[in-house]
């Protein structure tokens, strides 16, 4: 996760190196912003809007970036919150779910999410989603960092923090009892 | 009733599965198909973990775990997805770009500098708990 300026910050997943080219194109713009000293810079839309395009390109080379990236922002009041894949299919939405979230965590999302919950209720639906996450998919980490960005406020990336996580559940006594073939 | 009698049969003397004999025995274990092409760049698909992001009233918040990934191996070659060296560039404080490559290199910098010698050069990598 990475504050980009001070109204966007943007997440990823996939390829670290890749994420780290991604970000110096990014940092070459916002250099810009700041020669061109008119006190604009790009908006989140404008960010999303230009990392579609850089991934549909690298994708049409056959050569693309291997990630996710999940860009968000709030800019003269308006709330953006957008999602670009690894061969440039992008979309915006009220939620957002990129890797195997997408599965897991949108459903939850779905049922309980709506657009003017308060900070601390979506926070409450964000750790429980992680905690969805975290046990199911067995390559993540229980190690969390919750960046936000509110309007006129500088974006903040939280102290990673772990959920907690319960195992005692009744299913996972004996999960092979009726599939035969399992170990 | 389904495809399978002997299965049919338990369901009906138990009203409720049991363990499952199928009709062939005791079920086979798992075998892995003799060696085929590889196939598994034929459906490129990104294998990091998860990134959340959603809406809330007068903001946006985006949740992610603290690991990177390495592309198609997925679960060998992790290394942190950052998070302390991460730095703002603001577009009025571009001293803060300091230290942006540090992600390009997140094993050395999970190494204090005099354990850095000790780090494999290669093979397994470290354990960074």
């Amino acid at each position: 996760m990475k504050v980009v300026n001070s109204t966007t910050i943007i997440g990823f997943t996939g390829e670290l190196s890749d994420f780290d080219y991604i970000m110096t194109l990014l940092n070459e713009l916002s250099t810009t912003d700041f020669c061109e000293d008119d006190g604009k810079e790009l908006s989140p839309m404008e960010i999303h809007s230009y990392l579609t395009r850089v991934m549909y390109n690298r994708r049409n080379k056959f050569d693309p970036l291997w990630n996710s990236l999940v860009v968000a922002g709030v800019k003269n009041g308006r709330i953006f919150l957008g999602m670009v894949g690894m061969i440039g299919q992008h979309y915006e939405d009220s939620h957002i779910a990129a890797g195997f979230g997408n599965h897991v965590a949108r459903p939850l999302f779905r049922e309980k999410h709506s657009d003017d919950m308060s900070e601390e209720d979506a926070r409450t639906l964000m750790e429980s989603c992680l905690k969805a996450c975290v046990m199911r998919d067995k390559s993540m980490m229980n190690k969390f960092q919750i960046a936000k960005v509110e309007e006129g406020k500088a974006p903040e990336i939280s102290e990673p923090f772990s959920v907690a996580t319960e195992w005692n559940l009744r299913s996972y006594h004996n999960p092979t009892e009726f599939a035969p073939g399992c170990w | 009733m389904g495809v399978d009698p002997a299965y049919d049969a338990q369901y009906a003397k138990h009203g409720a599965p049991t363990r499952h004999v199928a009709s062939h025995g005791n079920g086979r274990p798992f075998v892995v198909e003799p060696a085929t092409p590889n196939t598994n760049t034929q459906m490129p698909y990104v294998t990091g973990t998860t990134v959340l992001g959603m809406k809330y009233k007068g903001g946006v918040m985006i949740a992610c775990d603290t690991l990177g990934a390495s592309p198609l191996v997925d679960g060998s070659a992790r290394s942190r997805r950052a998070d302390a060296t991460l730095k703002s560039l603001r577009s009025r404080d571009l001293r803060s770009s300091e230290g942006r490559a540090d992600l390009t290199f997140p094993l050395l910098v999970s190494f204090p500098r005099e354990q850095r010698a000790m780090a494999p050069r290669s093979g397994t990598s470290p354990s960074i708990a």
